[in-house]
């Protein structure tokens, strides 16, 4: 399946032309008062590229790494294909991160990142099908994705410990971020949990012992790291104890019975399909407040903002796709418009409060 | 006669006679206010603004010219391009190119710097169908990324010698196009990934061009800005 | 940069390097068109989604598409692979008798192109191993692309639908090609072939 390598390119393509995009508005945005040395700038880790010198360096390692990613390519086919295009997929990741971290170029190493992550979810697939051109569900892919989230998002802030490195460290926090959200999204819809519920039916889980390893060492390691990144003081208790509830949510999917437990016959939500239902809208929910947190926490304007962003696609989107017939549309939207407010009257104290500070 | 006046009006006010008094005595003479008003103007003027006046005229007479010249060779390429051997096609693409760069080049040195650096950029355009044509020559397959890379690399040359922006954009837009926008195009089309055709040396070549170049403009980039990482 | 040469001389420096890289192209292909061995290679009519394009068409080469059972390894048939195909001339054009993954042994002619995908016939029953119902592999060289002078295009597409046509094909010692011109009809067969469409 060449596709996947080219998914991954295209991937690529979308990350290099929006960073482009964003840098050139940002070039316009920004004042030219501005001057853009790490002392003056507060915020200079937030820019894609720090200048017009920078975006050029970096662009031109991004088409060096691709070049040699291409190389390996061309090469594997040439002779047969001895290797599988996933592995080729897994060195040109592994280029583009090196390259990044060799030359400090956030481009190359966010395409590292993506392209590193596909190879997973590719990889497992061709784990599970050896010699099949199925697409077929595993559960050990979202749970896979939002553990790798959740490790992303507090390495980001061991890089930070690092002032140079603080552009990676906010990229980490930025992909982890927007994995969970996303996958938690996913499954918050209708056709999420069919495709949850089809995963489980077949979990290619336990019977295939790659995906055991592979699995067990993501844990392994999100723990970890996790752990380590409390011990440096570099994560609060809180956060710890978050992202461990959205640990342990997750990794109960991977030990869930094999059972139609979502939708019954007549497609509507079982009781169990309600519960499940519930649970992973709430922890949607409840994931974006702690991105909000978070950023008030640590006086992070951005993750503030983020987050916002964020909390209202997640209103905008459930007002009009709520599949809930059997609870009354009105009654959840008043105590979810409650809560919001509360939250939202929150945020804006802290959001002021946070940008007293930062500009004091 | 008016230029007499004038040199009298500017030896008066160098000896230090009001322009009231100056004035007067023009009107006595019977002149108009308006005349008198010209010829002041022509007076005060310091010498230097009337000779770049006039050279600024001949620059701009030249320059028509120049274009003109320009568009007369042009449009007489264009009409017979069907004609020419294909000899003939390159020749005349790689002499323009030549031109462009030496234009240019003349260009700089005389401090006419946009117009000379938009010359250098035209002469890698130039290039770029250079290489393109020398493909069309020997029937070379249409889906060829090796164009785009050899055109990126060319261009690295030359930005690497003048330091040009432009040109270092014009490398990695060519190196976009081979490296990425092709195979994914066909690919997308449906056909197989024109970079299988390709040497791999290219590519390696490609990877070490584009990769010194990058770090070359990274120690750049920081020796100016040194605070930042 | 090395402070010896003036900025002019390294300017002028990468202008010479410009114009070496189009030289070296067509020093290249033109070495290839002297040194090598020309080959008739009989083209059929090819219908693509867009026959016309600017000022080229594709061709489809008989050795474009060749029977599996030629191939001595089939499980290196996978897009990309380099393959080299074994060319014999029989009577006044040549045809593919062999297809290696390796370079063939002296002696013989042979062009060098890469596999783009394997026909399988689905009236197969054997179906055990998909190698088994794999009939046609379809193979690139490079010169599936012949420039036109504008406009003759549709005239020359239908030229190879209506006669005989054969493509002009220098081939060297590695199994690189370059795509000639074109030959139609009654012309083959001749020393002095003169061509319909002539570049």
């Amino acid at each position: 399946m060449d596709s996947f390598y080219w998914i991954f390119i295209c991937i690529a393509v979308v990350v290099i032309v929006v960073a482009a995009i964003v840098g050139v508005i940002g070039a316009f945005v920004r004042s030219k008062k501005h001057s853009l040395s790490v002392s003056n700038d507060r915020t200079w880790y937030l820019q894609l590229s720090l200048s017009k010198g920078d975006a050029l360096s970096q662009w031109f390692l991004v088409l060096g790494a691709l070049a040699l990613s291409n190389a390996i390519y061309v090469i594997n086919q040439n002779f047969g294909a001895p290797l599988s295009w996933q592995t080729i997929l897994l060195f040109a990741g592994l280029i583009f991160v090196v390259c990044g971290y060799l030359s400090k170029s956030v481009y190359a190493m966010v395409i590292g990142i993506v392209g590193l992550l596909v190879w997973w979810v590719d990889q497992t697939i061709a784990w599970s099908f050896p010699g099949g051109q199925a697409f077929e569900a595993v559960t050990a892919i979202p749970v896979g994705l939002v553990w790798l989230a959740i490790l992303l998002y507090v390495a980001g802030f061991i890089q930070a410990k690092f002032p140079p490195w603080k552009r990676f460290a906010a990229a980490y926090t930025f992909i982890g971020i927007l994995m969970a959200t996303t996958v938690l999204f996913i499954f918050s819809t209708r056709s999420g949990l069919e495709a949850l519920e089809s995963m489980i039916e077949r979990s290619y889980l336990f019977d295939v012992w790659q995906n055991l390893v592979s699995i067990f060492v993501i844990g392994v390691a999100t723990t970890l790291m996790a752990i380590y990144a409390w011990a440096d003081k570099r994560v609060s208790a809180k956060e710890v104890a978050a992202c461990a509830v959205l640990f342990l949510l997750f990794g109960v999917f991977l030990v869930l019975p094999d059972q139609n437990i979502f939708f019954n016959s007549n497609y509507e939500l079982s009781a169990t399909g309600i519960f499940w239902a519930a649970i992973i809208n709430f922890a949607l929910f409840f994931e974006i407040l702690g991105v909000i947190f978070s950023g008030y926490l640590r006086k992070e304007l951005w993750l503030v903002n983020m987050g916002t962003i964020f909390l209202l696609i997640f209103v905008a989107v459930k007002y009009f796709d709520w599949f809930f017939d059997f609870m009354d549309k009105s009654v959840f939207f008043l105590v979810a418009g409650v809560l919001l407010f509360g939250v939202g009257w929150t945020m804006e104290r802290g959001r002021r409060y946070l940008v007293k500070s930062i500009n004091s | 006669m008016d230029t007499l006046l004038v040199q009298y009006i500017s030896d008066s006010l160098k000896q230090g006679k009001t322009q009231e008094a100056l004035y007067q005595e023009l009107l006595a003479k019977g002149l108009k206010l308006w005349q008198i008003r010209d010829l002041f103007l022509q007076a005060t003027a310091p010498a230097e603004i009337k000779e770049e006046t006039q050279k600024k005229t001949i620059m701009i007479v030249a320059t028509i010219g120049a274009l003109l010249i320009g568009l007369g060779v042009f449009s007489f390429v264009a009409s017979n391009w069907q004609s020419m051997t294909r000899e003939g096609r390159m020749a005349v693409v790689l002499f323009s190119m030549v031109v462009a760069d030496a234009l240019g080049w003349y260009l700089k040195t005389r401090n006419l710097s946009r117009s000379g650096e938009s010359l250098m950029f035209l002469g890698s355009l130039l290039f770029g169908a250079a290489v393109f044509l020398a493909a069309q020559m020997y029937n070379t397959r249409v889906y060829w990324p090796d164009g785009f890379l050899w055109w990126g690399m060319g261009s690295l040359a030359a930005a690497a010698v003048t330091e040009l922006k432009p040109l270092y954009w014009l490398a990695v837009f060519a190196g976009f196009v081979g490296l990425v926008w092709y195979p994914i195009g066909i690919f997308m089309g449906g056909f197989y990934n024109p970079l299988i055709l390709t040497p791999w040396v290219l590519l390696i070549i490609s990877f070490l061009a584009f990769i010194t170049v990058g770090q070359a403009l990274r120690r750049k980039f920081l020796k100016e800005s040194p605070d930042q990482y | 940069m090395n402070i010896k040469l003036s900025k002019l001389a390294w300017f002028v420096l990468s202008v010479i390097v410009q114009m070496a890289i189009v030289a070296g192209l067509i020093v290249f292909n033109e070495s290839l068109l002297i040194r090598g061995t020309q080959v008739l290679l009989p083209i059929h009519p090819y219908d693509p989604t867009d026959p016309l394009r600017g000022d080229y068409i594709t061709l489809a080469y008989d050795i474009s598409s060749i029977n599996v059972d030629l191939a001595d390894n089939r499980d290196k048939l996978v897009q990309g692979a380099t393959t080299y195909v074994v060319l014999t001339k029989t009577g006044d054009h040549w045809e593919a008798t062999g297809v290696t993954s390796a370079k063939p042994g002296k002696g013989q002619l042979f062009i060098k192109g890469v596999v783009d995908y394997v026909d399988y016939d689905y009236s197969s029953t054997d179906w055990s191993n998909s190698q088994n119902a794999a009939r046609k592999m379809h193979i690139t060289y490079g010169i599936e692309n012949y420039f036109v002078p504008e406009g003759t295009g549709s005239h020359v597409v239908s030229q190879i639908g209506t006669k005989q046509a054969l493509a002009q094909v220098v081939v060297d010692g590695d199994g690189n090609s370059v795509l000639r011109s074109l030959v139609f009809g009654a012309d083959i067969g001749q020393d002095n072939t003169t061509n319909v469409i002539n570049e």
